[in-house]
């Protein structure tokens, strides 16, 4: 599917990434334009997470292009990445919500401390989100004191907080009991049905067909294949991408 | 046993008792300063500052507390620094304590996941911000009691300032038993050492009781 470049939000080309003399990523082209949902599919160790954490700076990468608003970040300093993720914000596979703070204080520490917001309006802002995603009540609790599906709502709302033009999931359910891997995708699907530019990298395929705009196909550290949900879920291109819907059917 | 002896001496084990007090709290203070630098500079990623830390810990750590204080107190003036006995053993247990302690905080800081500092980076907030406010609290509270086993140490430690002339507990005994000895005759070693050994019993005791409701208090809190 032909993307236009003029108005993508993020943009890789050529992009590759090395662990140690691993190569892992050859050469990832990629855009995505604003209010896009697209999803990222491909085994284990294709090299999906590891593209999306090129994304925003957690992975330093050795070839190629990440652009942002067609502006080059690949080789940002640390300081120059920090603006840049509040912009693009990112949900883990394993929630990683700050143990020692009570679900209030995981939300507004960032934009509290980054001089984004005034304590107050932190708050208020925390607890509308909360609302949203169904856990008003548990603002005082502790992450341990919630079930996984309730701490990676939390997480998502705390990448909410800073107000992301893009959002990043890596993985967001795969850490989870199947009975809250639906409520954490209704929360995803409710949030990225307004418009917010999202790259989702999962492996649940009802999810993907519902929500994405478009399907990425990664194997082998490249991308493979892509197009809508109906192309790439009725008759994909290529064999691999083939037996893989077959293996998550 | 003669108990007088103890009740004639009480000031002067009382002023004895406070030296060891004031080596204790001065010690464990500086040591608590210094294991938190070295022991957060012995985790960065830049091998110029990481490497010279951890190797000024492991020397301290690695040499016994009793030689060092006589490298201190006798040693230090040939490089300028004359110490008196009680600044050389608060200085001694300070390094030690320190470089014990910034391994223990050191252990603290590399067991919490490495997803906590992605994610705190994840969000836009800097190295400071992330180290002191989301790392450096899961690092500690989990060290928190094998520190106070360390503090334990530090006051049984006190009195090793008898070996330099600092009159806390032990030389306070010592002299104790030299005048009653020249005095009155015989030896009182069994009345005041056991008395000694008593008091710094007492003390432990109270110490560890401390360090087991700290530890029932955090293993409560950390099921929350």
């Amino acid at each position: 599917m032909t993307q236009n470049l003029d108005t993508a939000v993020i943009r890789t080309i050529g992009l590759e990434k090395y662990y140690g003399i691993h190569q892992v990523l050859f050469g990832v082209d990629f855009s995505i334009t604003e209010g896009e949902r697209v999803v990222i599919m491909g085994s284990s160790g294709s090299g999906k997470s590891t593209f999306i954490r090129c994304l925003n700076g957690l992975e330093s990468t050795q070839g190629g292009h990440i652009q942002f608003h067609g502006r080059d970040i690949e080789a940002l300093a640390e300081r120059d990445w920090r603006p840049l993720r509040r912009r693009i914000g990112m949900v883990f596979q394993d929630f990683a919500l700050f143990p020692h703070m009570t679900v209030l204080n995981n939300l507004t520490f960032a934009p509290v401390r980054e001089g984004l917001m005034k304590k107050a309006a932190a708050e208020e802002r925390a607890l509308a989100l909360l609302e949203r995603v169904k856990l008003r009540g548990k603002e005082r609790s502790f992450p341990s004191q919630l079930s996984g599906g309730q701490q990676q709502r939390v997480a998502i709302v705390r990448s909410m907080m800073m107000s992301p033009e893009v959002m990043l999931f890596d993985e967001p359910t795969s850490a989870l009991d199947p009975e809250t891997v639906g409520e954490v995708l209704a929360i995803i699907q409710d949030l990225t049905s307004e418009g917010l530019t999202s790259i989702i990298v999962t492996h649940e395929t009802n999810f993907a067909r519902k929500c994405a705009n478009r399907i990425v196909y990664m194997d082998a550290g490249k991308i493979v294949e892509e197009g809508s949900p109906e192309k790439f879920f009725t008759s994909p291109d290529t064999e691999r991408a083939r037996s893989f819907i077959a293996s998550h059917n | 046993m003669n108990f007088d002896l103890i009740l004639e001496n009480r000031d002067f084990f009382l002023r004895a008792a406070g030296y060891a007090v004031v080596i204790f709290v001065a010690s464990t203070m500086a040591a608590m300063a210094l294991s938190l630098a070295f022991g957060s500079l012995a985790t960065v990623r830049l091998k110029l500052i990481r490497m010279p830390v951890r190797i000024v810990i492991e020397v301290f750590r690695d040499i016994p507390q009793v030689v060092l204080l006589f490298f201190i107190f006798f040693g230090a003036p040939a490089f300028g620094l004359q110490l008196g006995p009680l600044q050389a053993t608060i200085l001694c247990l300070s390094l030690w304590g320190g470089a014990n302690g910034a391994e223990i905080v050191r252990g603290g800081i590399n067991a919490v996941p490495r997803h906590q500092f992605e994610s705190a980076r994840s969000l836009g907030l800097g190295s400071f911000s992330i180290f002191v406010a989301i790392i450096l609290p899961q690092a500690l509270r989990p060290v928190i009691p094998a520190y106070a086993g360390l503090c334990n140490i530090l006051m049984h430690s006190t009195s090793l300032g008898a070996l330099v002339g600092v009159v806390e507990l032990l030389k306070s005994g010592q002299i104790v038993i030299d005048r009653a000895s020249y005095y009155q005759g015989g030896s009182p070693g069994l009345t005041v050492y056991g008395f000694i050994l008593v008091v710094y019993f007492i003390a432990g005791l109270l110490m560890n009781a401390g360090i087991r409701g700290l530890e029932r208090h955090l293993g409560r809190s950390s099921k929350r």
